[in-house]
């Protein structure tokens, strides 16, 4: 009776967990969760302490360095899975030039200028006509880095899937992002008391089959 | 003597087939839209060394400084080469377009080889109206089944003209295009690459970016190609930035 007993908690605990396991799954899914993205997009933009420059070579230099988790626009950057993303109305693989090109028309004059211009800078073209109408961001870091978490998993399944080391990626990368580390070691703790229980239920199993 | 002369062309031969290509320059040009409405213009050379897996950009607009992007880490540097700022990246360069390209494994993007070998596989290979091979890659690594979704890809002459990427539930995320195609010393290079990436409130950002005069395997400037990596002091001891 204490065996069957014990076997009935633990399927109880297991469908539990798993329940859990899904119901995040599931929220991430609806974009309920906040990707890591989406919670320190602010953060992207990197501080300048361009007011003490030092000698780099020479001398080590004091910066304050802001450690976010980017990934490069490069071929890398797109092997990535968001769970947030809802499908637009596009057809994939089809480049519609016109589209494209109108959407740059008014930033092509001023490509045009800075590059038969060489050494133009926007302190130069700033006032003129050419970057009059236009909102210019100089956020240089975002052309080349976008933040997000490595292929943009949520640290729920980092923790969950790859376990400790997953909440140490999460941990590191995010640059000790308490929320983020937290949420992964929920997906660690998750992953762990599955494997647990799943264990205990077959050794009860076992267990039971060989005492009764 | 002969038998040795003969195996001195054959090895000469298969050398001559198995060029390896290590760098690459080019005028680079990057145009943002972004789903503000914001623009984005970003001007200057771009340097990729393939041994070091160095990535380097030397900028004058907006404004002149350099980028390093290496081992997982960005550096900023301005005009006189001091530190900026940093920032850890999940960047891999090896999957970078200069490493592909200088590679040989563009027209895959990669996909089949290197560290992601094995993740995907090819499901289905069609023809499109326009008489572009399509493939679809889909995930076959388990664990990674629930988290990335497939991949499509077109392909005309044996070269990536499009790739999109999806997520698990067949939504698409991004696109890229490739075009304007140019061979320098036997390197197959695009000369536009346009990206757009679908928010999930249906705006979307778009990146087009133009390399122009691109030099392969250029010999010299190594100080650029080699860039020394600005050292990153750490804070005094007893001076806790966490406290300020």
């Amino acid at each position: 009776m204490k065996g069957k007993l014990s076997i009935i908690f633990a399927t109880a605990i297991s469908f539990f967990f798993v329940a859990c396991q899904k119901k995040q799954y599931a929220y991430v899914q609806q974009g309920k969760v906040e990707t890591y993205a989406s919670t320190q997009a602010p953060k992207a933009k990197l501080s300048v302490a361009e007011a003490t420059p030092v000698a780099v070579e020479a001398t080590p230099v004091a910066v304050s360095e802001e450690v976010s988790t980017a990934a490069i626009a490069n071929p890398t950057e797109t092997f990535t899975a968001s769970n947030d993303v809802t499908t637009p109305q596009v057809e994939a693989l089809k480049y519609d030039e016109k589209s494209i090109n109108a959407e740059f028309e008014k930033l092509n004059k001023l490509e045009e200028y800075v590059n038969t211009n060489e050494g133009t800078t926007l302190a130069d073209v700033q006032e003129t006509e050419l970057a009059k109408d236009l909102k210019l961001d100089t956020n240089v870091t975002s052309t080349v880095a976008a933040g997000d978490l490595p292929l943009n998993i949520p640290a729920f399944w980092w923790g969950c899937v790859l376990g400790l080391v997953g909440v140490l990626v999460v941990y590191i990368v995010t640059d000790q992002d308490k929320d983020q580390t937290k949420k992964a070691l929920y997906g660690c703790l998750v992953w762990v008391g599955v494997w647990l229980l799943w264990w205990i239920f077959v050794v009860l199993i076992g267990g039971g089959s060989f005492f009764f | 003597m002969k038998k040795l002369a003969f195996l001195v062309f054959l090895f000469s031969f298969q050398n001559s087939f198995g060029q390896e290509f290590f760098r690459l320059k080019a005028d680079v040009s990057i145009k943002d839209k972004l789903a503000t409405g914001a623009y984005r213009l970003t001007v200057g050379k771009v340097y990729y060394d393939k041994p070091s897996m160095g990535l380097i950009y030397k900028l004058h607009f907006p404004q002149e400084e350099t980028i390093i992007i290496k081992d997982t880490t960005l550096y900023r540097l301005n005009k006189k080469d001091s530190l900026l700022a940093s920032q850890t990246v999940t960047i891999m360069n090896e999957f970078s377009i200069f490493h592909l390209s200088l590679s040989g494994k563009l027209a895959d993007y990669g996909i089949n080889s290197g560290k992601i070998n094995g993740v995907y596989k090819i499901e289905k290979v069609e023809k499109d109206a326009d008489g572009r091979v399509i493939t679809t890659w889909k995930v076959v690594e388990k664990r990674l089944l629930k988290i990335l979704g497939k991949i499509k890809m077109a392909n005309i002459d044996k070269k990536l003209d499009a790739i999109a990427f999806y997520d698990v539930s067949d939504k698409l995320l991004s696109q890229q295009f490739f075009k304007d195609y140019v061979n320098v010393k036997g390197v197959v290079f695009p000369q536009q690459v346009t990206q757009i990436s679908y928010n999930s409130d249906g705006t979307q950002n778009i990146q087009q970016t133009t390399y122009k005069n691109i030099v392969i395997d250029e010999n010299g400037q190594d100080t650029i190609y080699n860039h020394p990596i600005p050292v990153v002091a750490l804070p005094k001891s007893g001076n806790s930035p966490k406290q300020k």
